[in-house]
């Protein structure tokens, strides 16, 4: 690794780490949306694949630390990941602690990437010569995971019973594509559908729109009042051990620790799960919300960093929701990178190490410092001149772009069939992270179910 | 029943102008506002894409430029619907914040 690539990483860390933390702290702004359409365009670019490594890991992790901002000052998700913090959130805020809430849910996602990192890369090394076998057990891994997840939940009928059918539908399309020919055969879109699945409630309100007697029973609004809690300025810079308790540190030590290992599952269900588990026992309702925050941020960020790091290392194909969405051009970006020559078999330990470490120390040392101090701000610049309809918009057209790359104008009429499907399923109870583990689990169920 | 709540409806809008947007993801939208948003978005985009030149990155780099003008153009000329105050209550500091490691 020369000086110079060096200095590209530095400086690709710090670029990442800015344009996220401005991106996500837009409510809406759907981490796979935003952040796999630009790692695609700067490896596809010529960009040194190590520096877009170093890229991503710093936006990554921006990306999730400052959803923070906006889930505590305002309750509203700035991406699926980010939904489930919401309710604790509100609590907080309610009780005019909405900096707490910010502060709270920083320090779980540094403490949540400094034990997923070398556990990440401990565990991907460990992994090493059973890549193949795990490539080759794929799909019996995700359905499994898609099960345990379905009775996680709380509508835990309608989960199951979503399964197939809607598995069915995804396969169906992409089975559909192959025999007409827009897409090669054997080769299954996927960032479309992805992107399907998370507008799915947004498509259905749309269609909803379209019936006059529906409309007329919506509920209508005034405009909505966001009231921001004045910050005080500490000073300094903050330290997240201080700002947490003891009892925080290690609960989301051990939530770190599980999201580092279990990187095959969606980390939208495991949040959930993990954040209602570890705060069960806590009755004070402050220290309850504090908890769950911390605990379900410091395990995203592990999952983010596993669900990247090992299969990258250790498999070679994308077999993690990390790898199959945003991480996704990681792994494959025709004609830069293929199934068969992508970073797995271009980097090695050294470049992987080099990369997280430097992508995220840099974006954790910026953001979380952004996030604490400047909470206040960023929100209230974005919630006054960022309109809620400017974000559908670029959403929206994400979709409709990706789904036209994916597949052609037929595909375009399957994402949104897929998102309507899954906005209905959505509303019925089946929750995100049901839904996206189907997705993985579509291929392999579909072709056991035949035997 | 259905016309006089139409009725009522539509003399409340013309008076207030007020209770009219509906709630999309989490966030309140004008219905009109947001469907010429998405369209504007959505073409510029695809157009973007289509005229680019062939090679990679091109195309996907003019489709995502095409959303982000289309971004820009709706962000200057659509107001947001939400009205942002600050509160002025006492609120814990970060210093003496009740998660400070002293419990």
């Amino acid at each position: 690794m020369t000086t110079i690539i060096l200095l590209q990483m530095v400086i690709a860390a710090v670029i990442g780490t800015v344009m996220y933390t401005i991106i996500g702290a837009m409510p809406g702004a759907d981490e796979t949306a935003t952040l796999a359409p630009i790692t695609l365009v700067l490896i596809l670019a010529g960009v040194e694949p190590v520096v877009v490594l170093t890229f991503f890991m710093a936006a990554m992790i921006a990306c999730k630390l400052i959803d923070a901002v906006p889930v505590s000052v305002a309750g509203i998700p700035a991406g699926v990941m980010s939904t489930p913090m919401i309710e604790h959130a509100m609590v907080l805020k309610r009780l005019g602690l909405t900096d707490l809430s910010i502060v709270k849910i920083a320090s779980g996602a540094v403490i949540g990437t400094i034990i997923s990192v070398p556990i990440s890369l401990f565990a991907a090394n460990a992994l090493l010569p059973y890549g193949d076998t795990i490539k080759a057990y794929g799909g019996q891994i995700f359905f499994i995971g898609t099960v345990f997840l379905a009775l996680m939940s709380k509508k835990r009928l309608i989960a199951l019973l979503a399964i197939l059918p809607f598995a069915l539908l995804i396969q169906g399309l992409r089975q559909l594509y192959w025999s007409i020919g827009v897409v090669p055969e054997g080769v299954n879109v996927f960032i479309s559908f992805f992107l399907g699945i998370t507008i799915g409630p947004m498509l259905l309100t749309l269609f909803e729109l379209l019936n006059k007697d529906n409309r007329d029973k919506m509920e209508r609004y005034g405009t909505k009042e966001i009231k921001l809690s004045q910050m005080q300025q500490g000073k300094g810079y903050p330290n997240p051990f201080r700002l947490l308790t003891k009892k925080e540190i290690g609960l989301s030590a051990i939530g770190s620790l599980i999201g580092s290992v279990t990187f095959i599952l969606s980390p939208v269900g495991l949040t959930t799960f993990m954040g209602e588990l570890m705060a069960s026992r806590e009755k004070d309702p402050v220290k309850k919300a504090s908890l769950a925050l911390t605990t379900m941020e410091a395990l995203a960020q592990a999952t983010y960093m596993s669900g990247t790091l090992i299969p990258l290392i250790a498999i070679g194909i994308p077999l993690s929701p990390m790898a199959l969405g945003p991480a996704n051009p990681l792994f494959n970006a025709p004609p830069a990178l293929t199934l068969e020559r992508n970073m797995h078999h271009l980097l090695s330990t050294t470049d992987f190490v080099a990369a997280t470490l430097i992508g995220a120390t840099i974006a954790l040392l910026i953001t979380f410092y952004v996030a604490v101090r400047y909470a206040n701000q960023i929100c209230l610049f974005v919630f006054k001149r960022i309109p809620h309809e400017a974000l559908l918009g670029v959403f929206f057209s994400l979709v409709l772009l990706l789904a036209y790359m994916d597949g052609g104008l037929v595909n375009i009429a399957g994402v949104l069939l897929i998102g309507w499907v899954a906005g209905m399923l959505h509303r019925l109870g089946v929750s995100y992270g049901v839904l996206f583990m189907i997705l993985y689990s579509a291929p392999w169920l579909m072709t056991t179910l035949s035997r | 029943m259905q016309e006089e709540r139409i009725q009522t409806d539509k003399t409340q809008q013309s008076i207030t102008n007020k209770a009219n947007y509906i709630e999309v993801w989490e966030d309140l939208v004008d219905i009109k506002e947001m469907v010429i948003s998405l369209i504007l978005c959505s073409t510029l985009s695809l157009a973007g894409y289509y005229f680019a030149p062939q090679e990679p990155p091109f195309p996907l780099f003019m489709g995502l430029g095409g959303a982000v003008i289309g971004f820009l153009m709706i962000t200057i000329r659509v107001k947001p619907k939400r009205n942002v105050t600050q509160s002025h209550d006492k609120i814990l500091g970060l210093n003496n914040s009740e998660g400070g490691d002293n419990q």
